[in-house]
């Protein structure tokens, strides 16, 4: 028997689509099943479904939802998951192919309902998400290694900031021994004995610098939050009483200025800077001038001012670049500081002659800060 | 609507939808070798406006939805809607797949479509043949959406009630809810109950 000529227009589609009527007998069978099965239209159609493939006659499930389609006019779809592969798996391509089957009501124009029933060939699509689906697992598991790491390196962290915090403390406890007794033999009558005194006072207090500069490296690792408004008095006046010794000079302005917390780090390390080069008879004064939305900040002194090197790496301390270790070693630790915590404030450091100084001694470093 | 809606009409629903999910669960069974639960459901009627008031269903914007639409004596929408990790749990426990990742693949998709076309087609024929209506019906279509944007698709069926049933499935010791949503067009209500009190 030949197919009818009212289901010709589904012959060549690329999926498989056969119809059944109401008992289930094949009444069309295109051509994409003929290849798929091996079978043609004059060796199925007028035959039971469940003839031509016996084993969906012992599946209950998908002959109800196929009766479902006709009896109740409902679509019905099977995944290859789930539902049953209505061609079997040694059919006529000699390749096992994954399926899903789609069931629809169709009804002639005589009245007489039909099930039409959909094979798609998705052994494709099955291995496309499968290579997707390891890819994904792939990628989870690298995730999962990288967030362990990172969890690893916290920890590390953690304990390295632990080993400084107590290293630092007890450092500055000895520091703190050896400044008492070289400060009382600073007083001593012999010349010699005071004069050893100061360079061991003046040793101490740089050591005392190394630790709160490592520390202040600390913070600005650690403290990347935004930009809020900060009294520039405070972060000045907290800069000069850590040099209690040092003549500093500093008018009160009553400013607000976006920065954040480590400001007070800037003047501490200019501060300390301007000791290392003019030791502790050093003169500094904070100068600070109105520029629009700006202020600007003059750090003066009158110490022996600094190298070409260490100007050249201060020029160029915005410029982001890896050469972290070089910018450190020619401009030392607290410059270094200073450049990365105004670099944070969108700003850079600029030198030129100071006030203080007299023929070519002295150095202003100048910076603006955004007022609030 | 001219009539209102009684607890018989409430419990008559339930019954339907009931025998309804029986069936499909009795389906799943079968399919998935697995011993497949499903609870006996809540049912509410509640008018579109009032159904942001409305407690037991899923409020997410990411929900898996399967579901048909029909026409005939009575039309509408009926769909299936899991929250999106019932629906790959779900996917996962019938097709006995074990631990991989929660999202909803290619594959996943369609056991899913393949489950929520067993649930509506069991709720829909149990419907149609009580009331002895036949009906036409769209193929199962899959979504990701919210609950508005399934009654906002279906506003040219200038809708105004909705019947929600809220079935729990256990499935291999995994409890996995989902709601059963009948979006009905204007009028169909007072047919379906009209039909549902001559029963």
């Amino acid at each position: 028997m030949k197919n009818p000529y009212h289901f010709c227009v589904l012959e060549n589609l690329p999926v498989g689509v056969c119809a059944v009527d109401d008992n289930l007998v094949v009444r069309f069978w295109n051509r994409r099943l003929e290849i798929w099965t091996g079978l043609t239209q004059e060796d199925v159609i007028g035959r039971p479904l469940t003839g031509i493939f016996p084993h969906l006659a012992s599946d209950d499930v998908f002959i109800e939802r196929l009766k479902d389609s006709i009896f109740h006019r409902i679509p019905q779809v099977f995944s290859s998951r789930l539902g049953v592969s209505v061609i079997p798996d040694e059919n006529a391509t000699g390749k096992s192919m994954e399926q899903r089957t789609s069931i629809v009501p169709y009804r002639k124009d005589d009245g007489n309902d039909y099930a039409l029933v959909t094979i798609e060939d998705i052994s494709e699509l099955k291995k496309e998400v499968e290579a997707y689906r390891k890819m994904k697992d792939r990628a989870i598991m690298a995730l999962n290694e990288q967030l362990k790491a990172e969890k690893d390196l916290f920890k590390v962290n953690e304990e390295a900031n632990l080993y400084l915090d107590v290293m630092s403390h007890d450092l500055n406890n000895y520091n703190n021994v050896i400044l008492g007794y070289a400060s009382l033999l600073e007083s001593s009558d012999d010349e010699t004995t005071s004069k050893y005194a100061k360079g061991i006072v003046l040793a101490a207090e740089r050591s005392f610098q190394i630790i709160q500069s490592v520390s202040a490296v600390r913070k600005l690792k650690s403290n990347e939050s935004g930009l809020i408004p900060v009294s520039l008095d405070n972060a000045v006046m907290e800069g000069i009483r850590n040099y209690s010794n040092i003549d500093i000079s500093y008018a009160e302005t009553g400013a607000k200025v976006m920065a954040d917390n480590l400001l007070q780090e800037v003047f501490g390390n200019l501060f300390g800077n301007s000791i290392r080069t003019g030791g502790n008879d050093v003169k500094i004064k904070v100068i600070v001038e109105e520029a629009e939305e700006y202020l600007t900040v003059h750090v003066d002194d009158n110490s022996s001012g600094l190298s070409d090197e260490e100007k050249n790496s201060i020029l160029h301390c915005s410029e982001d670049n890896d050469s972290t270790g070089y910018k450190l070693k020619t401009t030392g630790l607290p410059l270094y500081i200073v450049c990365k915590l105004l670099e944070r404030y969108g700003t850079s450091p600029v030198i030129g002659g100071s006030t203080l100084g007299e023929g070519k001694r002295g150095v202003r470093f100048s910076f603006s800060l955004k007022k609030f | 609507m001219s009539t209102a809606i009684t607890g018989d009409d409430i419990d008559a629903f339930r019954e339907l939808i009931n025998i309804g999910i029986g069936r499909s669960a009795g389906m799943l069974n079968k399919i998935t070798r697995s011993h497949v639960t499903l609870s006996v459901p809540e049912v509410e009627i509640v008018p579109i406006d009032k159904f942001d008031e409305i407690n037991c269903v899923e409020t997410g914007e990411n929900l898996a939805t399967v579901s048909l639409d029909y026409s005939g004596s009575f039309s509408g929408r009926t769909a299936v809607v899991f929250p999106p990790d019932s629906a790959a749990k779900l996917a996962m426990a019938v097709t006995g797949e074990d631990g991989g990742s929660p999202d909803l693949d290619g594959m996943k998709v369609e056991v899913l479509k393949e489950v929520g076309n067993i649930l509506v087609s069991g709720v829909m024929g149990s419907i149609s043949n009580v009331l002895k209506s036949s009906l036409s019906y769209s193929i199962p279509v899959y979504n990701e959406s919210g609950f508005k944007d399934l009654i906002r698709d279906c506003e040219t069926f200038a809708e105004e009630y909705v019947i929600i049933g809220r079935a729990d499935f256990t499935i291999r010791d995994l409890e996995i809810s989902g709601n059963i949503v009948m979006i009905l067009e204007m009028g169909s209500l007072e047919h379906l109950l009209e039909s549902v009190r001559k029963v």
